[in-house]
């Protein structure tokens, strides 16, 4: 009884980070005015306090695809998202599309990994950690500077020249074909990386 | 503040690079993006935070409003 305690203890303190930062990234829309964001993360959040709480079961694992079948339908989707026009329905419907896929498969554990409380190799795990005390650094940073520009740009006029946030900087990159095509590609391969849904061999 | 903004956003970018190169190099003992992406996506919370972020990343810049205007003039 204790040690299941201990153990819901243990995962609602892993995954409180992930709720909070869902949670402020919510709040951050809806000062933005834009309630299909805000209640986008807030239902993420809550789902998130939801699994961590209530102990969903997590022994589901998504599909493994051949490698070709995933690289052939990133290329369909690369294709209709440079050409459809930008913020239009033709680039909304294949958007949300990819969305209605990937974010019910990242409920689900990835294909090829089998579940295991702790990495065994200790330094491994070191070598892990300093990487990620590092990239929170960059990403806090960021976030903390885009936050501000953000914050800093809704109450000062266009003529004064506010701190640029990272949307305003990138957006004219994305009106031309080479940003466009940069944008889509990096986007679309994130997701491959963070979802990997292709067989691996130890698979 | 304009050019403050823009000097932490390239310091950002460029300890990004720094710390991508140097998880190829094993004297810095420091861990590579896919072996930092496969700890953080083992467990559902980080995994599910991540896709969502990531998703709305695309719709943020493809779709959806990009650059919020001013509120004043």
């Amino acid at each position: 009884m204790l040690e299941r305690v201990r153990a819901r203890t243990d995962v609602v303190l892993r995954a409180s980070p992930w709720f909070l930062i869902l949670v402020l990234i919510a709040a951050v829309q809806v000062i933005r005015g834009q309630p299909f964001d805000a209640v986008l993360f807030g239902v993420g959040a809550v789902a998130i306090a939801v699994d961590a709480l209530a102990g969903l079961p997590a022994r589901a694992t998504a599909p493994a695809l051949p490698l070709t079948a995933v690289i052939v339908v990133a290329a369909a989707l690369a294709v209709v998202l440079v050409l459809a026009p930008r913020h239009g329905v033709i680039e909304g419907i294949a958007v949300a599309v990819v969305g209605l896929v990937a974010v019910p498969l990242a409920w689900l554990r990835r294909p090829g990994e089998a579940p295991r409380p702790e990495d065994s190799a200790a330094v491994r795990r070191l070598r892990v950690r300093r990487a990620a005390v590092g990239w929170a650094f960059v990403v806090v940073l960021a976030c903390l500077a885009e936050l501000y520009s953000f914050l800093v740009g809704r109450v000062t006029p266009a003529s004064q020249d506010p701190p640029p946030a990272i949307s305003a900087l990138l957006d004219p990159a994305l009106e031309g074909w080479p940003g466009r095509i940069l944008f889509v590609v990096g986007w679309l391969a994130l997701g491959g990386l963070l979802l990997k849904l292709w067989r691996r061999p130890d698979a | 503040m304009h050019e403050a903004t823009l000097v932490i956003y390239s310091l950002c970018v460029v300890a990004a690079a720094v710390l991508a190169f140097g998880g190829h190099r094993p004297a810095w003992q420091l861990g590579t993006v896919t072996e930092l992406l496969d700890a953080a996506m083992a467990a559902r919370a980080p995994r599910f935070a991540l896709v969502l972020f990531w998703w709305w990343l695309g719709w943020h810049f493809l779709v959806g409003q990009t650059v919020d205007p001013p509120l004043l003039g």
